[in-house]
């Protein structure tokens, strides 16, 4: 048994790709090292340092999963999640780039808007992992989607007229149906591992928004890169998981092989296979402050 | 607000746009009303809608246009959200209606962002391309449908693509579509800012990434079938060694 470790179930980690684990390692020195030195040292050169790697990180993520979703053909949870990997990489490549040409970051621009609405790409990942079909559920649903919907118009709304009081309704209305779908995916086995990370962004970027405490915002903030690797790391493990969850249940197999049941509970139809299944992001909850003014 | 949409409507009508979009728009509608096969019939609409919706890019645009303090904020962040919205408005029709084939609908949304884009390339090169006298003026024009008119047909068809794959799944549509609309509007805005920097080389490689991404994307699975190896015959002949012996 040579995987096996008691007390902690490594089987991920040694399931991951070695880009992925490259990433893990780097992006938890930086956590460490970033967060140390930025409360040490009031220093633009290393805000920027913090910008860059917060960025790069996320496209490298980003690039990583979306090509695995290529690779096995999903087209359902893996492939939600790599989306919103890939607009909350967009977002923050966005930013900069405006940063990089010196041009004004002082309205709310489309990047935030971008990084607003990857979560609806999360909630539609932790939607589509649903595996039951209750009553309950389905209400729940539909407020997701009634808050969804509701969310986009306003960040769209704010972006048009830069109005930050709108941005920030929209993002506590994100996060709080994040939050709520991540809960009611807790109790999934195999799956729970990616809930709790989803809980763990949604949490810390809504801690991040109104906790005006400026060492935690540092230390959140260093601590994104990593936060996001392990979003990649719980979305491509979801592949095993759903491979096993389809054994458990009988669910039918998509065409990469993997299996979960659908969002409503019928698991049928071309895109109703679902392998795995996804990330969530936060969206760079100390860049999107700054970018606010 | 009443009066600014006349002045807008009046700046609309005094411009190169309804010409435009009339030449292109009623040889088109002839054609359509020509064609029998449904599914061509529905690409030619949304093609039609591409063009004929530049009346509204344009009136809402200018509306904001005078509201913006910074003039650069309208190409990046206002315009993407209104153009992507736009072209891909009718695509909500397919909820209604779904087609028998899926693929249609990605189609019938790069259809309406083409259209689109050939509106606005006519535009920027009368505006623009048109005064210059050399006998190269052609080329920006060239230049622009490369990589313009591949990108807003893509971010289009980007839309359609979450719409193509959540048209069974109700609850996932909204945060999906909504998501897609983000999506293009940030690959949008990210080609304005970056066409006017030092780094205006990947704005133009920016659509030929996102093409072969989407064909990458849309392409079906190949079939378990054809990853099992043929089984040997039933009856294999004797090889030629052993029978020798």
């Amino acid at each position: 048994m040579p995987h096996h470790y008691e007390g902690a179930d490594l089987s991920m980690w040694h399931r991951a790709f070695w880009p992925v684990k490259l990433l893990v390692v780097g992006s938890s020195i930086w956590a460490v090292t970033g967060a140390v030195l930025m409360l040490a040292f009031q220093s633009t050169t290393l805000d920027n340092l913090a910008n860059y790697i917060f960025a790069i990180t996320a496209m490298l993520v980003a690039i990583l999963t979306m090509s695995r979703t290529i690779q096995t053909g999903n087209r359902s949870t893996q492939l939600y999640g790599a989306l919103g990997l890939a607009c909350l990489g967009l977002g923050n490549l966005y930013q900069l780039v405006l940063h990089l040409t010196g041009l004004a970051l002082f309205y709310l621009n489309v990047g935030h808007f971008s990084q607003m609405c990857c979560y609806l790409f999360f909630l539609a990942a932790l939607t589509s992992l649903q595996r039951q079909s209750t009553t309950l559920l389905r209400w729940q649903n539909r407020i997701l989607n009634l808050t969804a919907a509701m969310a986009t118009l306003l960040s769209a709304y704010a972006v048009i007229t830069n109005n930050e009081n709108a941005m920030r309704l929209a993002s506590t209305l994100l996060d709080t149906a994040g939050l709520i779908a991540a809960i009611s995916l807790l109790h999934e086995q195999s799956r729970n591992r990616y809930g709790l990370v989803m809980l763990l962004l949604f949490a810390l970027d809504a801690t991040n928004k109104y906790l005006v405490w400026q060492p935690s915002q540092v230390v959140i903030f260093a601590a994104s890169p990593l936060l996001y690797v392990l979003m990649a790391l719980t979305l491509l493990d979801l592949e095993h998981a759903g491979t096993a969850a389809s054994g458990d249940d009988g669910s039918g197999s998509g065409p990469s092989g993997t299996a979960a049941s659908g969002n409503d509970g019928s698991g049928s139809g071309p895109s109703a296979s679902s392998g795995f299944n996804p990330g969530s992001m936060a969206r760079c909850p100390l860049k999107a402050g700054a970018g606010r003014g | 607000m009443v009066s600014e949409v006349w002045v807008n409507l009046i700046k609309l009508l005094q411009s190169h746009i309804p010409g435009f979009v009339l030449a292109v728009l009623i040889p088109v509608l002839f054609l359509l009303f020509m064609i029998k096969d449904e599914n061509a019939r529905r690409v030619l609409g949304y093609f039609s809608w591409g063009v004929f919706s530049v009346f509204f890019a344009f009136m809402i645009n200018s509306y904001f246009q005078d509201s913006v303090i910074q003039a650069s904020r309208l190409s990046q962040d206002i315009a993407p959200i209104v153009e992507e919205t736009l072209k891909a408005l009718p695509l909500l029709l397919f909820l209604i209606r779904p087609p028998e084939r899926r693929s249609l609908i990605l189609y019938c949304a790069m259809a309406s962002g083409i259209g689109f884009s050939i509106q606005e390339t006519l535009y920027y090169f009368v505006s623009q391309a048109s005064n210059r006298p050399d006998w190269l003026r052609w080329l920006p024009v060239l230049v622009r449908t490369m990589t313009t008119c591949l990108m807003h047909g893509m971010n289009t068809a980007v839309i359609g693509f979450g719409l193509m794959i959540t048209l069974e799944h109700k609850q996932l549509r909204i945060p999906m579509l909504s998501g897609l609309l983000a999506l293009a509007a940030v690959i949008h805005s990210l080609y304005n800012v970056l066409i006017n920097t030092r780094l205006a080389i990947l704005a133009l490689l920016m659509p030929a990434i996102l093409y072969f991404l989407g064909l990458l994307l849309t392409a079906e699975p190949e079939p378990a079938s054809q990853l099992i190896p043929e089984s040997p015959p039933a009856n294999p002949a004797p090889d030629q060694s052993s029978s020798s012996s």
